[in-house]
């Protein structure tokens, strides 16, 4: 038995309506926000403007001009600079209804997996087990990307995003990441063993972390 | 939905974006349409379905500003209801966990028969804070231990609408004698 009469649901069926008319008579939501993709491009722009400030300011590796070339620095690089735009664009994506590509972020997973066994396979094969204190990365990677982190948040607050803890961990590997790769500008240890500890730990963490993040953000959105 | 519906939304929102609040009274309403036959399709409790139209419709007023109308309207859209569908169903959840725990209220902790001192009360005191139907449905639950089931057959009421209407006369109870917080 339908505990709503017919007439209950009638009632609810005119709120609609007045709903609507207040709706239609209320500010109109006329001004359209750019695309997702234009807005991951300017943030982008800001950020690695931002990113390049703060290498520059703790200062570039002595050894760059020698390790910037190897195979293993660019290698590292070109992943972690991957991971950072698929985790933007993704982010960005999943902040308009209906645009978010999972696929996306399962490339986006694929570089960060990537990353990991090329430093897992490079650890055995130098047979270097010798990683360092690497506090300094930690608070490199958090400085570096804490204002690129804070504009995306916002960028994406100002939309609509619906899944909010995913949003998150994606806005958060996106600075974290961007983090990550001004940290290799910076950090002249490059054992495999040092940077899987202190640079993709870190940046692992801090993308759990935005989920946390977006939560509190998010959610009155 | 359709092409060609889509294509008469997505005018509809260029024409509100620039200004015309006509059209945005036509989209609104047709868009009251399209929800309407989702949560109709995918709601058990029909009574549930113009709510969920109206909060879904409000999100589409705040989230208008995100929508590209170079693409279609329906996924944006379904994106919302499907949205709002799982947050109804995980607020229901809550209740129905509130509701058995709401079971175990201690019953003696709310008439006290034996001890009439002056915060002892007998079943017809209790009983009256409620409403009708709140007493209706508490006094086949806890004075003649019918189960749920059984209630919703006596009174004619839903299932659901019982544990609703159970919880919700506990929680007058609760909130009139203070018990109960130690009893969930």
């Amino acid at each position: 038995m339908d505990t709503r009469r017919y007439e209950d649901i009638m009632e609810l069926a005119v709120k609609t309506d007045d709903l609507i008319k207040r709706l239609s008579e209320s500010s109109l939501p006329s001004k359209a926000l750019p695309s997702h993709s234009a807005r991951c491009l300017r943030w982008m722009s800001g950020a690695m403007l931002c990113t390049f400030v703060g290498v520059a300011l703790f200062g570039f590796r002595p050894d760059l001009h020698e390790q910037v070339f190897t195979p293993a620095f660019l290698i590292q690089a070109i992943f972690l600079a991957v991971a950072s735009i698929l985790s933007a664009l993704s982010a960005f994506a999943f902040s308009v209804p209906g645009e978010g590509k999972p696929g996306r972020v399962g490339w986006m997973l694929s570089s960060i997996l990537f990353w990991v066994l090329f430093l897992v396979v490079s650890i055995f094969t130098t047979g270097n087990f010798l990683s360092g204190v690497g506090l300094s990365c930690i608070r490199n990677i958090v400085v570096l990307g804490a204002i690129p982190g804070f504009a995306l948040f916002m960028m994406i607050r100002a939309a609509a995003p619906l899944k909010i803890e995913l949003t998150g961990v994606l806005g958060a590997l996106a600075a974290a990441g961007l983090g990550a790769l001004g940290t290799q500008f910076i950090c002249k240890n490059y054992n495999p063993l040092h940077i899987l500890l202190w640079h993709f730990v870190p940046v692992v963490f801090l993308g759990f972390l935005g989920a946390l993040l977006g939560r509190l953000i998010y959610r009155n959105r | 939905m359709d092409t060609a519906q889509d294509q008469k939304l997505r005018s509809w929102v260029r024409e509100t974006r620039h200004g015309n609040a006509q059209s945005y009274e036509f989209l609104l309403s047709e868009i009251v349409g399209v929800l309407r036959t989702y949560f109709m399709r995918r709601v058990e409790r029909k009574e549930w379905v113009e709510d969920l139209v109206q909060e879904s419709l409000i999100s589409v007023h705040r989230y208008l500003p995100t929508y590209d109308a170079a693409r279609l309207l329906g996924p944006w859209l379904y994106a919302i209801a499907e949205h709002r569908l799982i947050d109804a169903m995980r607020k229901l959840r809550r209740i129905e966990k509130n509701e058995t725990s709401a079971e175990s209220l201690d019953w003696k902790a709310v008439i006290n028969d034996s001890d009439r001192d002056e915060t002892g009360l007998d079943l017809d005191e209790v009983l009256s804070l409620l409403s009708p139907k709140q007493r209706q449905v508490i006094a086949l639950l806890k004075v003649k231990n019918m189960s749920v089931k059984e209630v919703a057959a006596a009174t004619g009421f839903t299932i659901s609408d019982v544990k609703v209407t159970a919880f919700r006369g506990y929680e007058t109870l609760r909130r009139y004698y203070g018990v109960g917080r130690e009893n969930r």
